[in-house]
């Protein structure tokens, strides 16, 4: 059962790790920018395609020989799982070197063959950009808060009555794992849960807030797409919220009364959640894409996007010190990442990570 | 309405920006009163400082083009569209100067002038680059 799952998650690893340069913006390739012109050479398509080929090749083999020798003999589920666990991340390794090399190859295409020399740079903005902006308001993620701030008041008026032992880990048959009863810990996963919905409105703030990279060639279309990009990826923080919200609010709830709750329902409840939050993210990447494959437009000659391979630091690292935007979309178009170059973002960074460390170490 | 920026241009960001949204008045497509981004914002789509922006929007309030209210934004000034006073012709003749010297020097031809004055009206009304 282990190793299968362990497969399944292997081969879900590869098969996104493979496919990832040919999802992203044309003009995005290894994280380099490529103008529209050229993103469609020969050399880029074969490079693409040999990253990918490998990706699947030594993925394939290595979780060819993982299944191989772990389903024939009799391990442990603990030595099972660690491998499972230590070769998906040797593959996510693997292919990250990988996707550098590419990277440093088109760095060095790019200067060689000057495919910017003599083009005319333009950054666009719509000014209408913020007026069409549809997200989920702020407002909507205090509404869970009002719920976490409720279910600590009702666990602190129920105190006396609660269990000596509090659960702190739930297995599939219910909690398993206890710590003593004190007010911090009786309330500790709600607290948890209020940092996390806390996260969840500032990554809505900041996308709400984050600049729009409208690309030059491309105007109506890349603003569409950037557009959807900011309305579905704020329902998913949305549901996210929500559905945390749910499970552990059920938790809490089923500790301070333990009579409702059994083994089926936290299963029931984990399997939904998993699903909402999935089924979400399946939905943001697959409006994203669909926004941003119409027909291209015609191009001016001459006239490229900015180039701002210098703020993204292989690619990958945003870093731009003049940008006030604490959040920028990825590079490659689907997913968020942070400036590292703006000092708020470090502390919308660090903040709740300080704060989970010192719950933990509490409890 | 889209705003494109040339980084590596010889002429000033601030300007560039100011330059554009000005036009967008003369032709139409933002009417007094239709409400401009705000600083941060704007800065934030053009991955820019805050002060290139604030440097335009001060440029155009000056000319009354554009007001800041503060706490509601930034908006096309309601009188954008307007009679010239005075002193705002006194200041266009004045900015007109140094550019109608130049054409001077380059020996440009009076009807010449006039010609690329009435092309230049044509495309600004039609939103032409």
């Amino acid at each position: 059962m282990t190793v299968i799952l362990m497969l399944a998650i292997m081969v879900f690893i590869i098969g996104t790790q493979a496919f990832i340069p040919f999802f992203v913006k044309k003009t995005e390739v290894f994280g380099i920018y490529v103008p529209l012109e050229y993103s469609q050479k020969v050399e880029l398509k074969k490079l693409k395609k040999s990253y990918a080929l490998f990706v699947w090749l030594a993925g394939g083999a290595v979780a060819l020989l993982y299944g191989i020798v772990f389903s024939s003999k009799n391990f442990s589920e603990e030595t099972i799982a660690l491998w499972g666990v230590g070769l998906q991340l040797a593959i996510i390794l693997f292919s990250m070197a990988l996707y550098l090399i590419n990277h440093l190859k088109v760095k060095k295409e790019k200067q060689q063959q000057g495919w910017i020399v003599g083009k005319k740079e333009k950054i666009v903005v719509d000014l209408q950009f913020r007026q069409d902006l549809e997200m989920v308001s702020g407002l909507a993620f205090v509404l869970p808060m009002m719920i976490t701030i409720g279910l600590i008041v009702y666990t602190l008026t129920h105190y006396s009555s609660l269990p000596g032992q509090i659960p702190v880990h739930w297995g599939p048959s219910g909690p398993d794992q206890f710590t003593e009863k004190t007010v911090f810990t009786s309330i500790s996963i709600m607290l948890v849960l209020l940092i996390m919905q806390i996260m969840f409105l500032v990554m809505n703030h900041a996308r709400k807030t984050s600049g729009s990279k409208i690309g030059a060639s491309q105007k109506n279309q890349s603003r569409e797409r950037e557009l959807a990009s900011r309305k579905y990826g704020s329902w998913l923080l949305f549901i996210s919220t929500i559905s945390v919200t749910l499970l552990l609010g059920s938790l809490q709830l089923s500790f301070v009364h333990s009579e409702i709750g059994n083994g089926v329902w936290y299963m029931a409840l984990i399997i939904a959640f998993l699903i909402a939050v999935l089924g979400g993210t399946a939905l943001y990447a697959f409006k994203v894409i669909k926004s941003g494959s119409r027909a291209e437009e015609s191009t001016e000659p001459g006239i490229i996007d900015a180039d701002n391979d210098l703020y993204w630091k292989a690619g990958i690292f945003y870093v731009n010190k003049e940008d006030p935007s604490v959040m920028v979309e990825k590079r490659f178009g689907i997913g968020w990442t942070i400036n590292f170059g703006n000092p708020k973002s470090w502390l919308y960074l660090l903040f709740p990570v300080a704060v989970l460390l010192l719950i933990a170490f509490l409890l | 309405m889209f705003i494109e920026i040339e980084p590596q241009s010889a002429v000033p960001i601030y300007l560039q920006l100011a330059n554009q949204i000005m036009e967008g008045v003369a032709n139409g497509q933002l009417p007094p009163g239709s409400p401009l981004p705000s600083g941060r914002a704007f800065a934030a789509d053009l991955g820019m400082n805050m002060h290139t922006v604030n440097k335009a929007y001060h440029y155009l309030e000056e000319k009354k083009m554009i007001e800041i209210i503060p706490k509601k934004g930034v908006f096309i000034h309601s009188n954008a569209l307007r009679k010239a006073t005075e002193e705002e012709k006194q200041r266009i003749e004045q900015e007109l100067r140094p550019i109608l010297a130049e054409a001077i020097c380059l020996q440009l031809e009076k009807e010449e002038m006039e010609k690329m004055i009435e092309r230049t009206i044509r495309n600004i009304q039609e939103g032409a680059k």
